[in-house]
């Protein structure tokens, strides 16, 4: 009954979160398809450790798409680049310079400012949330996503995050 | 509102429309939840378990009864995608360039209830083992498919004899020959799930034959099946173990050496996969 009571569970996660989870994906690897195998590869982890991340599986998931993202982006940089290979499909409406704008600062970040700013401001996380995904402390959040931001205010033209990013002090 | 708060506003003003397009394909729901169906019934059992071995002199020993002993045998071939091994007529199929080895096929006496008229009957159980080995010819994987409940046997209880171990499990013999295995020593139970665990940390005691009818360590439903046979058996610590049963409640064991539990969890979960 007990096992029959968690697939359940463990379906209406994977039903009701997974389309938002996927935007999350894209944001931190900045490709459709890269987002679409994060997140298959972060569900497929979640459903070999169910009865002990049904506690909090969003935080799970989570943790387990950033470590990926980081992974993906170092080997990324590592490989060679291979002529007549798939070209990526980067997020975003092209009809939309403004979201490209975005979209494409948040690609030029280092993997952890990336992850960390898409925590805190596209999952709204706290501070300390995003500390515990990111395994590291509550200052260290601070400070990268004081660096994050500021490399987004220098990439972007958006009176309304630049604005906002012009704060010295992130809370 | 708090620069945080006009932060995430802005954030989300020029993402959502971005992101909007984003759908997630039904493809992608459908194999993460084929895949946990799956993984469900495969239960990693954790590594810190005193592992007994069965030992050949005691699959020697095994009680035959007609029409089940031996009577399965394990098929070995090679499949377009690697070694394959049918065990009790489940399919699995292992890596390229590993080698399966089959290592018995056996029934055995598990356990025995007590009838009115005073006597006992023993469950039998069919059990089928492989040995899967690296492409480096190193022994990583033992698997054994146990099949419970195939049959019954009349079993006489015998009177633990003076010298016994006073933690002896269970000491018989069975009709017709042979004689059921024991497990002496020190034992104790661990709870998992709805089984119970019986480890045997030091078995010193001996016995007339014996029968391997379980994997190294018993996960007994029933209240005496043994834990090892008998003979000097020296406790093997942290040798992962991993337990899947079948739709058909035929229950899988599988353990390794020099394997994290995961990775051999992941080996049998695609091993059956496949």
């Amino acid at each position: 009954m007990r096992m029959r009571r968690l697939d359940a569970d463990f379906d209406d996660f994977v039903l009701g979160r997974s389309p938002a989870l996927l935007r999350t994906a894209a944001l931190l690897v900045g490709d459709r398809h890269e987002a679409e195998d994060l997140l298959q590869t972060a569900l497929l982890r979640l459903a070999r450790h169910w009865s002990r991340a049904v506690e909090n599986p969003d935080a799970y998931v989570r943790r387990v798409m950033v470590n990926l993202a980081c992974d993906h982006s170092r080997r990324r940089r590592r490989r060679p680049v291979q002529l007549g290979s798939v070209p990526d499909v980067p997020v975003g409406d092209a009809s939309n310079d403004d979201h490209d704008d975005l979209v494409q600062a948040l690609r030029d970040l280092p993997e952890r400012q990336r992850a960390t700013v898409v925590l805190r401001f596209w999952e709204d996380l706290s501070v300390a949330e995003t500390a515990a995904i990111l395994g590291c402390t509550e200052g260290t959040v601070k400070s990268t996503t004081s660096k994050a931001l500021a490399h987004l205010r220098a990439a972007i033209q958006i009176p309304q995050l630049a604005t906002a990013i012009g704060a010295d002090d992130v809370h | 509102m708090s620069t945080d708060d006009e932060i995430r506003d802005a954030f989300h003003s020029r993402l959502d429309p971005a992101l909007s397009n984003l759908t997630v394909s039904p493809s992608l729901l459908s194999e993460v939840r084929r895949r946990h169906a799956h993984q469900r019934r495969l239960v990693a059992v954790g590594a810190p378990l005193g592992v007994a071995v069965v030992t050949a002199g005691s699959v020697t020993a095994a009680i035959a009864l007609p029409g089940h002993g031996g009577s399965q045998t394990v098929q070995v071939g090679s499949g377009s995608t690697g070694p394959t091994a049918t065990v009790l007529g489940h399919k699995l199929t292992f890596p390229v360039g590993w080698t399966v080895k089959k290592r018995y096929g056996m029934s055995s006496v598990e356990s025995s209830t007590m009838r009115d008229d005073g006597t006992n009957t023993a469950t039998v159980s069919e059990a089928e083992s492989i040995m899967v080995t690296t492409p480096e010819n190193r022994p990583a994987v033992t698997i054994t498919v146990v099949r419970d409940g195939v049959g019954t046997a009349p079993v006489a209880t015998a009177t633990p004899a003076p010298g016994d171990p006073p933690t002896t499990i269970s000491n018989g013999g069975a009709s017709g020959g042979g004689s059921i295995t024991c497990a002496a020593g020190k034992a104790h139970r661990v709870h998992h799930g709805r089984h119970h665990l019986v480890t045997s940390s030091s078995v010193t005691g001996s016995s007339v034959g014996a029968s391997p009818t379980s994997p190294p360590t018993t996960f007994g439903t029933g209240p005496m099946r043994h834990s090892a046979t008998c003979g000097t058996l020296a406790a093997k610590p942290m040798r992962p173990q991993v337990h899947y049963r079948f739709d058909n409640t035929d229950d899988l064991w599988a353990y390794a050496k020099g394997m994290h539990k995961y990775e051999l969890s992941d080996f049998v979960h695609n091993a059956i996969d496949e």
